[in-house]
């Protein structure tokens, strides 16, 4: 009985003192704000350079990555189109001197022939 | 340090260095006065591999196959592969002085011609330059009348494995048909 005496009392409805309306109208008018509390003041201030620090590591880790194996596919088509070349000049040579020995071959079969 | 004895000093020091560059220089020909026969040729093949390009390419070829291996035991005495290849649509596009030029340059001592065949308008050459005892280069010209193709190899040469090369060519990675423009 008593606690419902004491919430009935609690939660009676108050009218606002005098001239409340007209107090909070003007603070508006006149642009006034409440104060933020401090520990929310200084969450940007400490969230800003943590997220900063992080996305410039993970950014820096990243690129860092992406060079290395961009170096590594550079390197790569660079000796591939080394081995390409190189292949090409000694099949050209290979062929040629194939080509001659069989000149030779021929000539000095043709010269046998010539000769009996 | 007199500005005369400093002249007597430098000339001294290039002096010494001139016969090593030229020694180094012994195997490789001038071959740029052949690059206007590109504009004239259907295809040209021009490779330039230094020892760089070689490393590079043995580097590449080594563990892809037992066939790599043979050409890496070539490519292991040798410091520059110089092709140009030039084939023409109609007859008499290059000149008897562009090969002469190039017959010119390898008729200087330490040059010796091993192989010469010469049939229906066709010309093989095989020149073998000489380091002392054992071969530092090699120079074949073949011109025929529509092809006019010149290798310049550099280095120790072995031309039975070299010959011996061809058929396993085409199994290499990264071999090519002959006659990719570029």
């Amino acid at each position: 009985m008593n606690l419902e005496q004491e919430l009935r009392r609690a939660l009676k409805r108050k009218d606002p003192p005098r001239g409340f309306h007209d107090k909070v109208l003007s603070r508006i008018a006149a642009g006034e704000t409440v104060p933020t509390p401090a520990t929310i003041r200084r969450w940007p201030r400490v969230a800003l350079p943590v997220a900063a620090s992080l996305m410039l590591a993970f950014g820096g880790t990243y690129y860092m990555h992406w060079q290395q194996e961009r170096q590594a596919r550079e390197q790569l088509a660079q000796s591939e189109h080394a081995a390409r070349e190189v292949v090409l000049a000694l099949q050209i040579a290979s062929e040629m001197i194939s080509s001659t020995q069989a000149k030779i071959e021929e000539i000095t079969r043709h010269d046998a022939t010539n000769t009996q | 340090m007199t500005p005369r004895i400093l002249s007597s000093c430098c000339l001294i020091i290039a002096a010494l260095l001139v016969p090593r560059q030229a020694l180094a220089q012994g195997a490789r020909l001038q071959l740029d006065h052949l690059n206007r026969l590109a504009e004239k040729a259907t295809e040209t093949v021009d490779v330039s591999a230094d020892t760089a390009m070689l490393k590079q390419a043995a580097g590449f070829l080594a563990g892809k196959g037992s066939d790599t291996e043979k050409m890496q035991q070539l490519l292991g005495g040798i410091t520059g592969i110089y092709v140009k290849s030039f084939e023409f649509d109609a007859p008499n596009m290059y000149s008897e002085s562009d090969v002469e030029a190039i017959r010119k340059q390898v008729s200087g001592s330490g040059w010796s011609r091993v192989v010469s065949v010469r049939e229906k308008g066709e010309l093989t050459e095989i020149y073998f330059w000489r380091d002392r005892d054992t071969t530092g280069g090699l120079v074949v010209i073949s011109a025929e009348t529509n092809e006019l193709t010149v290798v310049n190899i550099v280095g120790r040469v072995d031309l039975a494995s070299l010959g011996a090369l061809g058929p396993m060519i085409p199994k290499m990675p990264g071999a090519l048909g002959k006659g990719t423009p570029k």
